[in-house]
């Protein structure tokens, strides 16, 4: 099992007060669909996405974008039990989505990047350490677990 | 052989031409020892790295990043042609420094993260994109030269 120290516990429960999820969320979905292309592929029924401002002009990726962001809190609301917390998740994304689950990583690393740009500096290497480094690999981690 | 658009050639060279290599480059190796500890092992010559404190306040951590981010701007001031560029950084590498090819892109995201966090909202999208393009082919000519 996962152990948080109690100064991993305060970093992850502040960097998620100051986000906003209807913010954070469709400009970080919107940036994987940018930068990676081939993302787009998993929303043929999201309508235009045909350059970098159709995309980020998207409400269908917006919306999306929270819904990612909002089972995000789940993790961060449970990060004793983000495995158990996923099962169905995991389950979803493999079986009817069926997503490959490199692109999970993906879309962490764009949400890093989403929270450097906007923290700047308080986006600190002990910050990127709990909230990058382990918290986003943990979620991804248990993202994959049922997937075979 | 890698095609750039004009807005990713223009994009590169503004970011790299208002970067100030005295601050990007200690900030993304102190934090790529930081974020991912086992990459230490290659600077034990260095001091005190116990710490993240002691890491962002090591000189020679410092005086590295600069000599990595000068490292970079080779490709920038050549990227037609970064493989060829990179060659004989990529035997150095592999041959005398023996450092894991892997290790490229972890510090390669941190200094992502350090660009990021300087331009905030001018890290566009589009930006962030042809940033990870140049990046992404730095990374690869670096480790091409390894067998």
């Amino acid at each position: 099992m996962v152990q948080w120290s109690d100064s991993e516990r305060k970093t992850i429960a502040s960097v998620w007060d100051k986000i906003n999820i209807d913010e954070i969320g469709p400009q970080t979905l919107a940036r994987v669909l940018v930068v990676y292309p081939w993302t787009q592929r998993y929303f043929g029924a999201f309508g235009d996405l045909s350059c970098a401002s159709a995309i980020m002009g998207n409400p269908k990726v917006s919306e999306h974008g929270k819904t990612v962001l909002k089972a995000l809190e789940k993790a961060v609301k449970n990060v004793d039990n983000i495995k158990t917390t996923y099962a169905q998740l995991s389950q979803l994304h493999c079986e009817k989505l069926n997503v490959d689950p490199d692109n999970f990583k993906l879309l962490a690393d764009c949400l890093s990047i989403v929270i450097a740009t906007n923290f700047g500096p308080a986006f600190n290497p002990a910050v990127q350490s709990t909230w990058q480094q382990k918290l986003l690999s943990v979620v991804v981690a248990a993202l994959t677990s049922r997937y075979f | 052989m890698v095609v750039w658009t004009d807005f990713e050639k223009a994009t590169i060279q503004d970011i790299f031409a208002k970067a100030d290599y005295d601050v990007i480059g200690p900030q993304a190796l102190a934090r790529c020892l930081i974020v991912y500890p086992w990459t230490q092992r290659y600077f034990a010559k260095f001091g005190n790295l116990y710490n993240a404190a002691a890491i962002l306040g090591n000189p020679m951590v410092a005086a590295h990043g600069k000599t990595v981010l000068r490292g970079l701007e080779l490709a920038v001031k050549n990227m037609d042609n970064i493989k060829a560029t990179y060659a004989d950084l990529s035997v150095l590498h592999s041959e005398k420094l023996h450092v894991d090819p892997d290790n490229f892109r972890l510090l390669a995201d941190c200094l992502t993260i350090v660009v990021a966090a300087q331009m905030g909202a001018g890290f566009t999208p589009e930006v962030q994109a042809a940033f990870q393009k140049f990046i992404a082919v730095a990374v690869s000519a670096l480790g091409r030269q390894y067998h």
